[in-house]
C-alpha cells in the first residue's frame, strides 16, 4: 500500500517533469523495492496460531503486534474473498469481538480452503464451550 | 393508561412544538441567504425572502402536519409497534423483553407544555431505536414503567407522582453546592476557545467593542497608551484573566444546568439516573451494560481529594455530553462506598509502574512535538523560535509526571489502569469484561525491550481505552498471562 502510494506520487511527479524524471525514477526504483520487499517481509512476519482456547496472531514489521483473542469471545466469523484474493483462490479469515481496539481480527493470505478449514475449526471450538 | 393494542397518537402540541423548532432554520437560511446577495440589491433580497417563505409554508408545515398524522404507535403486552413514515411508511415492532433501556428527556419548552420525548433502545444500535417526540408526561411514565417490569402484565394502580421512581436504593444525591462545586473543578478549554472566536467573530462584524475599550482605556490612561508597551502587556494579561474567568463561570453554569438535582439510584439490575435544571433526563442503564468505570481528576480535584465515576456502556448514547456520567464528583471515600454498589471494587492504594525508560521516550515524544511546532514558527520568527526551547525543563517534568501517574494493578477480580496527569482516568475493569489482549511494539520499543499491553473491552473511547505503555517485555508477559488467566477463571466462575 505505501509503496503504491509513492508510486503513483512518483507518476504524478514525472507528468510535472520539473527535474526531468529523476526524481520520479528514483521514486519508482525505491517503490519498485518496497513494492517486492514489504509483502515479503510482511509476509515473513505474519503468523497465526490456533491452540485450544484462544487464537494468537503476531504481525508486523515497524510495530510488532501480538493478538490474543479468546475463542469465548468471539461473536461471529466471516471468510471474505476480494477480486484479486479470488484471483488467486486465497481468502481472509475475520474474527468479529465485541470489544473496541480489537473488534474485528483479520487473518489475511490464507488459502480459501485454509480459511474455511480454520473457520469451522474455531467454530467448532465455539461450539464446545458452548454444551 | 396505555391500554393493550390502542392506538395512540403523539401529543397534538407535538405540532406546536415543531414549528417552534423549525422557526431557526427558517430563519437561518433567510438571513445566510440574503447576507450573500450583495448590498443595494434590495429587490432581489426581498425575492428570495418571498420564495423561502413560501416554501416554508407549502413544503415545510404541510410536511410536519403529515409527519404528525402519518405517526402512530400501539403498546401490546409483548411489544411497541411504532408506524412512521410520510413517503416511506416504516412499521417498526419492539418487543419489550428486548429493550434495555428508556430515556426520558423533557427539554425546557416541552417541559412547559408538559410534554416529554421517549426514547427506547435496544441492544440493537447505539442510537434509539424508538422515539416518541413528544407524549405526555404520564405516558412517558407508564412506559417507562411498563418496560421496567418487563413484559409483564400492565398494574394501573401503580401511580408515579414524580418523575422520579418512587423505589430502589439512592446511590447519589447531588446537593446544589455540590453540583456547583464540580462545575468549578470543570474548568475546559472548550469554552476559553469558543469565547474567544465569538469576541473574533463579533470583532469581524464591527469594532463597536474594541472602540468602546480603547476609548474606556484612553479615557482612564492618558492619551500616548497604544505605544505604552507596558500596558499593552497589562491590557494583553487582563483579556487573558478575564477570558479564564469567564470560562470558568461559563464551565459552572453549564455543569449546573446539566447536573441540577443530580440523582443516581440502584433498582434491582439497574441504574436510573435522573438530573437537569432546563432540561430533565431520566435514564436507565442496565448493569449488565456496564464493561468498565473511569475514575476521573484533575491535577486541581486531586488537590482537594475529588473525583469523579464516570462509566464504559456498551449501546448506550455516550456521545451526548453527560450520557455516561455515574457520580460527578465525589469524595475518595465516598467513592469506596458508593461506586462498589455499582460493581465491587477497590481503588489500589499504589500502582505498579511501568519501565523508568517511559520518561525517555515521553520526553523524546514531547522533544518531537516541540520540533513540529518550532520549524514553522522559526520560518517566520527567525532565531526568535529558539526561546521555545527554554520550555524542554518543562517537558522533562512533565514526562516525568507522566510516567509517575501511569501505573496498573491485577486485583483479584479487576484490573485498574492509571493514565495521565492532566485527564487522569483511572480504569476500572473486571475481568469478566475483556475481550481480546494485544500486545505491540515499535521498533523504538522493541530496541529498549518495551512493549505495550492494551485489554481490549466493549465500548471503550476509540482514541482514549485503557493500555499500559511502554512495560518491559517481561512484565507484559505476565500481565497478560494474569488477565487472561482472570478471564478465564471469571467465565469458568460465571458459567457463561
Amino acid at each position: 500500500m505505501v509503496a503504491l502510494v509513492i508510486d503513483i506520487a512518483g507518476i504524478a511527479k514525472a507528468d510535472r517533469a520539473i527535474p526531468l524524471g529523476v526524481i520520479s525514477g528514483t521514486t519508482v526504483l525505491i517503490g519498485g523495492l518496497l513494492a517486492t520487499l514489504l509483502p515479503v517481509l510482511r509476509h515473513r512476519f505474519w503468523r497465526y496460531e490456533l491452540r485450544t482456547e484462544e487464537l494468537a496472531l503476531t504481525r508486523g514489521i515497524w510495530n510488532r503486534v501480538h493478538t490474543v483473542v479468546p475463542l469465548r469471545r468471539i461473536q461471529h466469523l466471516d471468510v471474505s474473498q476480494d477480486v484479486i484474493e479470488r484471483n488467486f483462490s486465497l481468502g481472509r479469515l475475520i474474527v468479529h469481538t465485541a470489544g473496541t481496539q480489537g473488534s474485528s481480527v483479520v487473518v489475511p493470505g490464507l488459502e480459501f480452503e485454509e480459511a474455511e478449514r480454520l473457520r469451522s475449526e474455531v467454530k467448532h471450538a465455539i461450539n464446545e464451550y458452548a454444551v | 393508561m396505555p391500554s393493550e393494542g390502542v392506538l395512540r397518537r403523539l401529543h397534538p402540541l407535538t405540532l406546536l412544538l415543531r414549528f417552534a423548532k423549525s422557526i431557526p432554520a427558517l430563519a437561518i437560511a433567510i438571513l445566510s441567504s440574503t447576507a450573500a446577495v450583495p448590498d443595494g440589491q434590495q429587490r432581489f433580497q426581498n425575492f428570495i425572502m418571498l420564495g423561502l417563505s413560501a416554501a416554508y409554508a407549502f413544503v415545510a408545515v404541510p410536511l410536519i402536519i403529515a409527519h404528525f398524522l402519518k405517526f402512530s404507535y400501539r403498546i401490546t403486552p409483548r411489544e411497541i409497534i411504532i408506524r412512521s413514515g410520510v413517503f416511506r411508511r416504516r412499521k417498526r415492532n419492539i418487543p419489550l423483553e428486548r429493550i434495555q433501556n428508556v430515556a426520558i428527556e423533557r427539554s425546557l419548552l416541552p417541559r412547559l407544555a408538559g410534554l416529554s420525548s421517549v426514547k427506547i433502545m435496544t441492544a440493537g444500535s447505539a442510537e434509539a431505536e424508538g422515539v416518541l417526540e413528544y407524549t405526555s408526561q404520564s405516558v412517558a411514565l407508564d412506559i417507562r414503567d411498563l418496560v421496567r417490569k418487563g413484559s409483564q402484565v400492565i398494574q394501573p394502580d401503580v401511580a408515579f407522582s414524580d418523575t422520579e421512581p418512587a423505589t430502589g436504593q439512592l446511590l447519589v444525591d447531588m446537593p446544589l453546592r455540590r453540583v456547583f462545586l464540580a462545575g468549578a473543578f470543570r474548568f475546559s478549554l472548550v469554552y476559553i476557545a469558543i469565547i474567544f472566536s465569538a469576541v473574533a467573530y463579533a470583532q469581524q462584524f464591527n469594532s463597536t467593542v474594541e472602540q468602546a475599550v480603547m476609548d474606556w482605556l484612553l479615557s482612564n490612561g492618558g492619551t500616548n497608551l497604544v505605544m505604552d508597551v507596558p500596558k499593552m502587556w497589562g491590557i494583553a494579561v487582563f483579556a487573558v484573566v478575564l477570558a479564564i474567568v469567564l470560562a470558568w463561570i461559563s464551565g459552572i453554569v453549564a455543569t449546573v444546568v446539566r447536573f441540577y438535582r443530580y440523582r443516581l439510584r440502584r433498582m434491582e439490575d439497574k441504574l436510573v439516573r435522573s438530573h437537569g435544571l432546563l432540561t430533565l433526563q431520566e435514564a436507565t442503564i442496565p448493569l449488565k451494560r456496564i464493561q468498565a468505570l473511569i475514575v476521573r481528576s484533575n491535577p486541581l480535584m486531586r488537590a482537594f481529594g475529588w473525583f469523579r465515576i464516570e462509566l464504559q456502556t456498551i449501546g448506550y448514547d455516550v456521545s451526548r455530553r453527560g450520557g455516561n456520567m455515574a457520580i460527578p464528583l465525589a469524595r475518595l471515600d465516598e467513592i469506596a462506598q458508593v461506586g462498589p454498589r455499582i460493581r465491587p471494587f477497590e481503588l489500589p492504594e499504589s500502582y505498579e509502574h511501568v519501565s523508568p525508560l517511559a520518561i525517555r521516550r515521553t520526553f523524546l515524544r514531547y522533544v518531537r512535538a516541540l520540533i513540529v511546532v518550532l520549524l514553522p514558527l522559526g520560518l517566520w520568527l527567525g532565531s526568535a523560535a529558539l526561546w521555545g526551547l527554554s520550555t524542554l525543563p518543562l517537558l522533562g517534568v512533565m514526562a516525568w509526571l507522566q510516567y509517575r501517574n501511569h501505573g496498573y494493578v491485577v486485583g483479584a477480580d479487576t484490573v485498574y489502569i492509571r493514565h495521565g496527569v492532566f485527564k487522569q482516568k483511572i480504569w476500572v475493569v473486571p475481568f469478566e469484561r475483556l475481550q481480546t489482549f494485544r500486545v505491540n511494539g515499535t521498533w523504538f520499543q522493541r530496541r529498549l525491550g518495551l512493549c505495550t499491553v492494551t485489554p481490549d473491552t466493549a465500548g471503550a473511547g476509540v482514541l482514549r481505552y485503557p493500555r499500559v505503555v511502554d512495560l518491559p517485555t517481561k512484565a507484559a508477559d505476565t500481565l497478560l498471562e494474569a488477565l487472561y488467566a482472570g478471564l478465564r477463571a471469571s467465565i469458568a466462575g460465571s458459567g457463561t
